[in-house]
């Protein structure tokens, strides 16, 4: 979906298939594909043997395949990033060099617009830190009172975004050095931009920053996405937990309760940085919360921060392309009984010049989805003036609509969901598929039908069906009404799961489907996050595949698992599928897991280092694509 | 069970999970689980779990 995206406005379909075609891909549904198997019962297309589905201290990936790590926490991305010392960690150092808790992945071709798959830029977002895993003398339970401030803002600059440029000689992918692409975004040091109906806005303005249109850092970034023209999109989450300091004494106290502020931070930021206490700076968590694009083949962009996508929990914001060239960006909210957004935009790309495009995501519509039990969905503008987002509930303009998004979707009647994380679109047949990963406080009573259980601990996964969508044709993105199914539920067959009946033979289980992503035969690729979920089920997370047509359909199996203790995210195919990228997030996360004394050490494996998050590259031993 | 922690107003403490950063605040209890405001932490069945990731009570702090 992603690379598909980004090049279209310079490919033509004739482009695509042919690259398809080199990449070992067939033309024909994957259904047929598997029908043409000789003598082989097992109804799915993905061919490959599944590794152990049992938890380890190291990773491990399907037979016939290598995962390379390729770049971890503290290697050096900007130039003149210096070496890393673990024990001598310096914010100045963790700035230039690659951040924490890899999350979302973009494989950009070089040069742009191309279809290259041995040489582009990796883009990754750091979503957060582990400070107890990432220097010594550190407790879960003490951190927060023990960090000094060079650590803490150690951790602000491992927030962020990395860019570096990778380069694959043989079967071995390179970090290429003294790259003029490489670059860090930090949470310390860079500053954004502010653009869109919200920009400027009173609410928006601090002490730092009087214009409401600049701030510094972004926050918890956790998926993402690429537009059409071949800009990042990068998505603010739990931007709340930053946050310390009584809502109740701040004028913004309903919309930072709303967004989970209720006064007490798991970081120590805001003992040495004020904006980090909202009774300081009551409108510093107005600037988070955002969808942030940025142009990663110009190293000088200035990252911009779009207002008119709303301000949630944004697990992720991915693009579709209008037939008449209007773009359409998905977005989830990632929190319990939250909200599936979408935006279009009022104009169209411009096909011609990319940068052209720059203010494109500054107009258009954002919309909330309600689900209805006859398998229709409904798209809820958010839209100031009408109906009751008017003064009378407190929304003086669209700035107002889009600060408080949660609130305006909930004054229009959106269907309350089990957390909706990555949403994404299947170039093969047009569909939306939405990874919603979990939700153990939905109670009998709250059940509908596209959320069906109650006390959902495993998640689903949704499909969704714009009118005209099917095998070849992507439909209009942009219509009012959809259709939706339930692609499957997830667990074991105990807990209610649907998978393919053939999952139980010749596949396996999965909980908590987080990010996802396609395959140039329209198989979707999941990667879960149990959280601490993870040792109570036993089965490792990692990176899952199922078909979504033909006999195979929903028949999951398990492709690559995490170290212990880590979730798997940022699934990103070069265009030729040959190589997937996954980041490993916060390996050796648990709550008797320390610097000291972690529970692993992946993937040095070195006595003197702690686990490190990083970004691991998969081939196939014969060189064809990735899970063939 | 000694007395519950309290913040600086003598209320009683706000508990953070530490894996997600969820706040656990006993004004409102978790009436999901039928737990009724002005629970403190200490209070909370042992079985008890963040709404939000399901860790257990070991990965909160105040």
């Amino acid at each position: 979906m992603r690379r598909l995206d980004s090049t279209e406005i310079v490919l033509s379909r004739r482009q695509i298939l042919a690259a398809s075609a080199a990449a070992g891909a067939v033309a024909a549904l994957p259904g047929q594909a598997s029908a043409a198997k000789e003598g082989a019962s097992d109804p799915s297309s993905l061919a490959f043997r599944q590794p152990e589905h049992t938890i380890a201290d190291t990773h491990r990936v399907a037979a016939g395949h290598q995962a390379q790590v390729l770049i971890r926490w503290g290697d050096g991305v900007a130039v003149d990033a210096p070496a890393f010392d673990v024990f001598a960690q310096s914010a100045a150092a963790q700035d230039r060099q690659f951040g924490y808790n890899n999350d979302f992945v973009a494989f950009m071709p070089l040069p742009v617009g191309s279809l290259a798959s041995e040489h582009g830029l990796l883009c990754v977002n750091h979503e957060y830190t582990n400070a107890e895993l990432m220097f010594p003398g550190l407790t879960l339970k003490d951190k927060t009172e023990k960090l000094c401030r060079e650590q803490v803002d150690v951790e602000i600059a491992a927030h962020g975004h990395s860019v570096i440029e990778v380069r694959k000689n043989g079967q071995s992918w390179q970090v290429v050095a003294a790259s003029p692409f490489a670059r860090r975004l930090s949470a310390l040091t860079t500053e954004f931009q502010m653009s869109g109906p919200a920009a400027g806005h009173d609410r928006l303005k601090t002490k730092a920053d009087p214009s409401g249109r600049t701030v510094i850092g972004t926050l918890n970034n956790c998926a993402g996405g690429v537009t059409p023209w071949g800009t990042v999109l990068i998505a603010e989450e739990n931007f709340d937990t930053y946050f310390s300091g009584d809502p109740k004494k701040t004028p913004e106290s309903v919309n930072h309760i709303r967004l989970g502020i209720k006064g007490k931070s798991r970081y120590a930021w805001s003992r040495f940085h004020d904006r980090f206490d909202i009774e300081k700076e009551p409108n510093e968590p107005n600037r988070f919360g955002w969808v942030v694009e940025f142009d990663p083949y110009d190293p000088t962009s200035v990252p911009v921060k779009r207002t008119a996508l709303g301000r949630f929990k944004h697990e992720a914001a991915t693009c579709v392309t209008l037939a008449d060239g209007r773009v359409v960006v998905y977005s989830g909210d990632d929190e319990m009984f939250e909200y599936l957004y979408r935006f279009v935009s009022r104009d169209p790309i411009d096909r011609k010049n990319r940068r052209a495009n720059v203010g494109l995501l500054d107009h258009g519509t954002l919309s909330v989805a309600r689900f209805d039990k006859d398998g229709t969905m409904t798209w809820l503008p958010l839209v100031w003036g009408q109906g009751k987002l008017t003064a009378a509930n407190g929304f003086a303009s669209q700035a107002d609509v889009l600060i408080d998004a949660r609130r305006a979707a909930d004054l229009v009647g959106a269907t309350p969901m089990d957390r909706p994380e990555d949403v994404e679109t299947n170039p093969a047949n047009g569909r939306v598929y939405v990874m919603l990963t979990n939700n153990s406080q939905r109670k009998p009573e709250q059940v509908n039908g596209a959320n069906p259980r109650a006390d959902n601990r495993h998640g689903h996964v949704l499909e969704l069906t714009p009118p005209g969508a099917g095998k070849g044709r992507i439909g209009r993105h942009d219509a009012e009404r959809f259709r939706w199914e339930i692609l499957f539920l997830a667990g074991q067959r105990a807990d209610g799961a649907t998978y393919h009946p053939a999952t139980d033979k010749y596949g396996a289980w999965l909980s908590a489907p987080d990010n996802c992503t396609f395959d140039n035969r329209g198989r979707l690729w999941i990667s879960t996050d149990q959280g601490s979920n993870q040792r109570k089920n036993a089965i490792p997370d990692g990176m899952y595949a199922c078909d979504v047509d033909g006999p195979g359909r929903s028949l999951v199996k398990f492709f690559y698992g995490v170290p212990r203790d880590a979730e798997m995210c940022g699934p990103a195919f070069t265009p030729d599928n040959r190589t997937l990228f996954v980041a490993v997030q916060h390996p050796g996360e648990d709550k008797d897991s320390t610097f000291d004394r972690p529970s692993t050490r992946w993937p040095d494996f070195r006595p003197d280092l702690p686990p490190r998050p990083a970004i691991v590259a998969i081939t196939k031993d014969d060189g064809g694509p990735v899970g063939s | 069970m000694g007395q519950p922690a309290t913040e600086a107003d003598g209320s009683l403490a706000l508990w953070v999970c530490n894996r997600c950063g969820w706040v656990y605040a006993p004004a409102e209890g978790d009436p999901t689980r039928r737990i009724p405001p002005l629970t403190a932490f200490e209070r909370l069945p042992p079985d008890w779990s963040c709404p939000s990731c399901g860790a257990d009570r070991d990965y909160f702090f105040h």
